[in-house]
């Protein structure tokens, strides 16, 4: 376990460098710089500008002296909105992020995974029919229709919860249930596939041989191998939630990470988008890592390597 | 392992419940008096490092210029000075500040706001080191130009910065004074397209000696040349001067009718010396730090979040300050400013998603009536691309073999494909079929609104018959006339005519304009045109490249005067991104001689021209003087027949741009009639007067010129999209979209009345 975990930094910060240098060098190629604005600047402005953002270096001095900072943890100065360092809008926005994916992580999978077994268990009845169709609705829909529905539903035909913004718990749902939907459908349709799966196996036949209830059979036996799939889905599906969560975050005016990912990348922020781009990347390899164990906790078979 | 994985569903439940109560632990300030939304995050609260409309809401709440705008006309009104003594001839404004004006750090701790204030935060302001992209708002006062453009020439008086030790935005390097004796270019080295990187050394004398400085020395490996941050003109030769603690003087170089105006203006508002030097940036900006003059203190500021302000208690004009809190949303998507105004969130919304606009118009809503704005929507055209225009490095090779005239006829025929691409291009159908806001279809340049402007223009048109004509018929008139030109060209039916490509940034508008337009172009003049989508920073990119025919542009005007439009066709502004330039409308807009067109008339190209060349040009251009012997012996032949060729382009428009006797007797009148007329005055009151008149007129035939020329082409005038709740007192639509927070005053009464009308909490 343990080697395993030192053999999965050591490939974190081998990763790490080579997207740092991959989204080094595509910012810089992409046409348009962090200075081009629609008032334009005159050339000597835009010189002392280049000389304070060190971008009149060559590049590959300027490669050198942003791995080094990057590398001490210190990822500077926004270049678009110079009042704040990347590391205070890290600071700022991430535990919001990562409040609103977790709820929402955790909605999907409470309801995925009940939805999945009540179809399962009780397959081909008017639950079932309902409860999957429901869930192909889910997964057809884009979260920002779903956010869209949900407001004039939530906000204005039955003013429960704000429309928009962050701050206390009330303002948690709304945005929560958007962008975990998706999710929960997807989880619901594979839990009942592998529970139907499940449930056909030998193991299952002789648990109910041995005269175990029902109940103990489908929670204790059949519930954990048919999650082995879902386990496999969660990395990909903590992506997307990163990712989605901007539609939900722009929608909802939550102040998370998501808007700075598109607007710094628009913006050409170099700095902000670095430190953005790999504040993901340790975030998916970790989400990954922590899928694999979950992998070896849930099934006896698996082993760490 | 078995404990493990028993345990691992109940570890995530109680990750889950951990988010949750880490959600709830976020502690909730009670709502502010007055919300409203702001918009995307803003860049910085830096008064002299922002040009945004989203900063300038903020910066208004923080501090206070000399002088303020009325809420409703935007006319000065006293702020932290009272309005100005102004000399006769209107170049010397003299301010007295009042004594109640106080900085404010977060401890509540006050020092008087005084005239040094004004001097650092302007020269700070004007300082090429803080690269504001507004510096040339006050290029209009006395050295400011040259102290801010690193234009100095041997013989002025220069101040050199020693290198600044940091932090970034902390005090100035050491300074010493002098005398600048020359300026030479030295190579440095070669940049990525193997072009000479140059710097410049400075020869100056300083305390009896005569010694060399560089900014770049250390790259220079010359023992004889010192280092130094920069070499600037001396500021104490541009006139901003505190002549005691409370009274601060401003030359202009000429009168300047909107000058009183500027003051008012955001990027003017002084900072604190003290707070800014000891913290630098970007820490001075950080709530516990800011030492601010306004009406409100920051509290918080969250990114891409809210700034949460709350009531300065030592700000002069507290009485007039009724909202205790304030917040500003920092709010990218139109539709959740609209969701949260419509819930009864925010008080103020700064535009809605225009889909939602017919439906709004529909209800007839008090609180959305959209008002004109001082802001047009038009598209540039690349006049240094062909067919639209000459590359500027294929007319100076044609300048340099002497096939001037060849030049001459090839801009001709780009004139009249621009021209051309004008007419057929119908405003009033894109305005009709696509802007619902009931924007106004663009009839030239500068937007109505500018009181005196205006009315030169309707007299204008009175006294050329101009009448209105039936729309359909001048369609008709416009369709025929395109075709004509175009074919003048050598492009009869468009025949032979290249495909051009039409640029804009990513929007569903914008691309629905621009299809029109094609479809426009296609019908009118059967030509091909490709429409080219990017996002924004490529879509800034290529403008500022010129690489590109035709590209969608937007111009907010920032203040009240049809300057701040007409300069963006002036010769090499930086804003100037048709590229298109012409020494009459350059003489017209801004009565001078471009420096681009002083150079070319030179004999010897590397020579410079000096200040005192351009006014001996300039005097000569307007009939005024001869050219004497020193001057002319710098020109070229060609140079000679260059200029005056334009001598007489300026007198062949000067009866356009003369006094009528009518006008004349007219501002006679005016001036006897003012409150504080006086007899030794009047004359020279006269002659000011006649002088803005003759500058709006030329302003006039200038615009008109212009648009002949088509180097723009107008679309239509941008309507404010603001939303206010009605019980919001003492905030009034105006013609450019600002709010000032004095007098702002929630009618709590009304607000609960009408939300329970609404239904809503």
């Amino acid at each position: 376990m343990i080697a395993f975990l030192i053999r999965r930094i050591a490939w974190m910060v081998l990763t790490l460098w080579i997207v740092f240098t991959v989204s080094f060098f595509l910012m810089r190629a992409v046409p348009g710089g962090p200075l081009d604005q629609e008032r334009q600047l005159e050339p000597h402005v835009r010189a002392q500008l280049e000389a304070r953002y060190h971008l009149d270096e060559p590049i590959l001095q300027q490669y050198a002296r942003e791995l080094t900072n990057v590398a001490t943890g210190n990822l500077g100065y926004s270049i678009k909105m110079g009042d704040f360092t990347v590391n205070e809008i890290i600071a700022q926005g991430f535990p919001v992020s990562a409040t609103l994916g977790i709820v929402a992580m955790a909605f999907a999978l409470a309801l995925g995974v009940t939805a999945g077994v009540v179809s399962a268990v009780w397959r081909g009845s008017a639950w079932d029919f309902s409860l999957m169709t429901v869930a192909t609705v889910g997964i057809a829909l884009p979260n920002f229709v779903i956010a869209g529905v949900a407001i004039i539903l939530f906000c204005f035909l039955l003013p429960i919860f704000p429309a928009a913004g962050w701050g206390q718990l009330w303002y948690v749902p709304l945005p929560a249930f958007c962008l975990g939907a998706p999710y929960a459908a997807y989880i619901a349709r594979l839990v009942r596939t592998g529970m139907l799966d499940v449930l056909s196996q030998d193991y299952i036949r002789t648990a109910y041989a041995k005269g175990l209830m029902t109940r103990g059979v489908i929670f204790r036996h059949a519930l954990k191998g048919a999650m082995l799939p879902v386990a496999s889905f969660m990395g990909p599906a903590t992506a997307g939630i990163l990712t989605g969560s901007l539609v939900v975050e722009q929608i909802f005016a939550v102040p998370g990470l998501g808007i700075s990912f598109v607007q710094s990348a628009l913006q050409r922020d170099y700095t902000l988008s670095m430190g953005l781009v790999l504040i993901y990347t340790v975030l998916l390899y970790t989400m990954n890592t922590l899928v694999d164990i979950s992998y070896s906790l849930l099934d006896p078979r698996v082993k760490l390597e | 392992m078995l404990n493990a994985r028993r345990l691992f569903p109940f570890f995530l439940l109680v990750l889950t419940l951990a988010a949750l109560g880490w959600s709830l632990s976020f502690r909730s300030p009670p709502p502010a008096d007055f919300r409203f939304v702001n918009g995307d995050e803003i860049k910085t609260i830096d008064p002299a490092n922002v040009t945004g409309a989203p900063e300038g809401r903020i910066i208004r709440a923080l501090f206070e210029g000399l002088l303020d705008w009325h809420p409703k006309t935007l006319e000065p009104v006293p702020g932290v000075a009272f309005l100005p003594d102004i000399s006769p001839d209107e170049t010397v404004y003299t301010f007295r500040l009042r004594d109640d004006a106080v900085w404010t750090d977060a401890r509540l701790n006050t020092r008087p706001v005084v005239a040094d204030d004004f001097v650092y935060s302007w020269r700070r302001f004007l300082d090429p080191i803080t690269a504001s992209q507004y510096a040339s708002l006050l290029f209009d006062v006395a050295g400011a130009e040259k102290y801010n453009r690193l234009k100095i020439e041997p013989g002025d008086p220069v101040e050199i910065e020693l290198p600044r030790p940091p932090p970034l935005g902390g005090p100035r390097g050491e300074l010493l004074w002098g005398e600048l004796v020359s300026v030479e270019e030295a190579v440095i080295g070669q940049d990525a397209e193997g072009n000479d990187e140059t710097t410049s050394i400075f020869t100056v004398i300083t305390g009896g000696d005569t010694r060399r400085y560089c900014p770049q020395a250390q790259k220079l490996n010359r023992d004889d040349v010192r280092p130094c941050a920069q070499v600037l003109y001396d500021f104490r030769e541009v006139g901003i001067k505190a002549l005691d603690e409370r009274t601060l003087q401003v030359t202009l170089n000429e009168p300047v009718a909107y000058f009183e105006k500027l003051l008012g203006f955001y990027p003017l508002f002084p900072v604190n010396r003290q707070c800014i030097e000891s913290h630098g940036y970007p820490e001075w900006t950080k709530a516990e730090n800011l030492v601010n003059n306004g009406a409100f203190l920051l509290d918080e500021r969250r990114f891409r979040d809210r700034i949460r302000f709350r009531k300065n208690p030592t700000y002069w004009d507290r009485e007039n300050i009724h909202l205790e809190s304030m917040e500003a949303l920092a709010i990218a998507s139109d539709t959740t400013g609209l969701n949260l105004y419509e819930t009864g969130k925010v008080d103020w919304i700064i535009t809605v998603p225009s889909t939602t606009i017919p439906a709004l118009l529909a209800a007839d809503r008090p609180d959305f009536q959209p008002p004109t704005q001082l802001a047009i929507y038009y598209y540039n055209v690349n006049a240094t691309k062909p067919p639209l225009g000459v590359p500027r490095d294929i007319a100076q090779k044609m300048i340099a073999e002497g096939r001037e005239d060849e030049l001459e006829a090839l801009r001709e025929k780009a004139r009249k494909v621009r021209r051309a691409l004008f007419l057929a291009l119908d405003n009033r159908e894109i305005v009709e079929r696509l802007a619902k806001a009931g924007e106004k279809e663009a009839t030239g340049f500068v937007p109505p609104g500018i009181e005196p402007y205006d009315r030169v223009k309707q007299r204008w048109r009175q006294s050329h018959g101009k009448r209105k004509i039936d729309p359909q018929r001048q369609r008709e008139e416009d369709i025929a006339q395109a075709r004509r030109l175009l074919a003048d060209a050598g492009y009869p039916q468009g025949q032979g005519f290249p495909k051009i490509e039409l640029l804009y940034n990513d929007s569903e508008s914008h691309e629905r304009i621009a299809e029109l337009v094609q479809s426009q172009w296609q019908d009118v003049l059967r030509i091909d045109t490709e429409l080219i989508k990017k996002d924004w920073a490529s879509y800034l990119a290529d403008q500022r490249q010129k690489n590109y025919f035709v590209a969608r542009a937007g111009w907010i005007g920032d203040y009240m005067d049809p300057y701040t439009f007409l300069e963006l066709l002036t010769t090499d502004h930086a804003q100037n991104n048709s590229g298109w330039s012409d020494p009459l409308y350059h003489y017209l807009t801004t009565q001078t001689i471009s420096d681009r067109f002083a150079s070319g008339l030179l004999a010897d190209r590397k020579a410079e021209v000096t200040s005192d060349d351009k006014q001996a040009l300039l005097a000569y251009v307007e009939g005024r003087a001869e050219l004497d012997a020193a001057v002319l012996k710098k020109l070229s032949e060609a140079g000679i027949e260059k200029l005056n060729r334009l001598r007489g382009r300026v007198e062949q428009v000067a009866s356009e741009f003369a006094l009528t006797e009518e006008e004349i007797a007219e501002i006679e009148e005016q001036v006897r009639a003012r409150d504080n007329w006086q007899e030794q005055y009047h004359d020279s009151w006269v002659k000011l007067e006649r002088r803005r008149l003759v500058r709006l007129k030329k302003f006039l035939v200038a615009e008109r010129f212009m648009l002949e020329h088509a180097p723009v082409i107008p679309i239509y005038f941008y309507v404010s999209k603001a939303m206010c709740r009605p019980y919001v007192k003492g905030w009034y639509q105006n013609l450019q979209d600002v709010h000032p927070y004095r007098g702002v005053r929630i009618d709590w009464e009304e607000k609960r009345e009408l939300f329970k009308e609404l239904g809503i909490e």
